[in-house]
């Protein structure tokens, strides 16, 4: 397991075991941005149904999001953010490709290079805070 | 691009700028319980937080327009946004890699969004 919970005087703490502590560990929040977008687009597939405004898909959307906050700030204690920023830039890539799978969107030479100039533009922007 | 989704990533960025302000507000102040509160209600860091969250609710409202995969591309360009709002409203000093990585995030953007 990556995260750890105890209750310390009657208050719970998450931790994170050290020997996770590595890179392989931004895959976390990396897979919960990207079930987030995914969980966003089916909550606007049943509003264009009509079925609800407001529907378990727009729940899971926040559980997502907040579990995504949650996990980048435990994360961020132990990795550089100089390499976790720009390796967050993979969603980019991600997140299409997922929307792809999941619900059949077409993908085409003109966004696949799209997705790298914006993958590229993020890497060069947290070397730029690297340099600062 | 729709001008809902335009607006959710312009709102976006706001919000990540009087988060930023709210906070560095938060940063002095007494550290008892009442102060601490004073600390962290003030005003650029609730409107921000309060931004962030309805903007995924208005962002999923934007996404019946458009597929996932295209509407995407623009959350990408929060990051030019908050890069110059930054420059103009919190005075932070942007350097050549910003400005070349925000110009290839617009290139990239309009060239996935078919606007190029």
């Amino acid at each position: 397991m990556f995260l750890t919970v105890s209750v310390k005087d009657g208050m719970p703490k998450v931790s994170i075991k050290d020997r996770f502590s590595g890179y392989p560990v931004l895959l976390v929040p990396l897979a919960l941005l990207t079930a987030g977008q995914l969980s966003a687009k089916a909550a606007a597939g049943r509003m264009l149904d009509g079925s609800s405004l407001v529907s378990i898909y727009t729940l899971l959307m926040y559980l997502f999001y907040g579990l995504r906050a949650l996990s980048w700030i435990l994360i961020i204690r132990h990795v550089r953010l100089s390499f976790a920023y720009p390796f967050m830039s993979l969603a980019y890539c991600i997140v299409p490709l997922a929307s792809a799978l999941v619900f059949g969107e077409p993908l085409s030479a003109r966004i696949v290079v799209g997705m790298l100039l914006v993958c590229g533009g993020l890497m060069l922007i947290a070397s730029g805070e690297e340099r600062r | 691009m729709t001008p809902l989704l335009a607006l959710v990533v312009l709102l976006a960025s706001i919000s990540q700028l009087l988060v930023k302000r709210g906070a560095d507000r938060s940063i002095a102040g007494p550290e008892d319980r009442r102060g601490l509160l004073r600390r962290f209600c003030n005003l650029p860091l609730v409107l921000g937080a309060l931004l962030a969250a309805g903007l995924p609710l208005l962002y999923s409202t934007a996404l019946r327009e458009l597929p996932l995969s295209i509407a995407y591309a623009a959350n990408g360009l929060s990051y030019p946004l908050v890069l110059g709002g930054s420059a103009l409203f919190l005075g932070e000093r942007l350097n050549r890699r910003h400005l070349l990585g925000s110009l290839c995030i617009c290139c990239g953007f309009f060239l996935w969004t078919d606007l190029l």
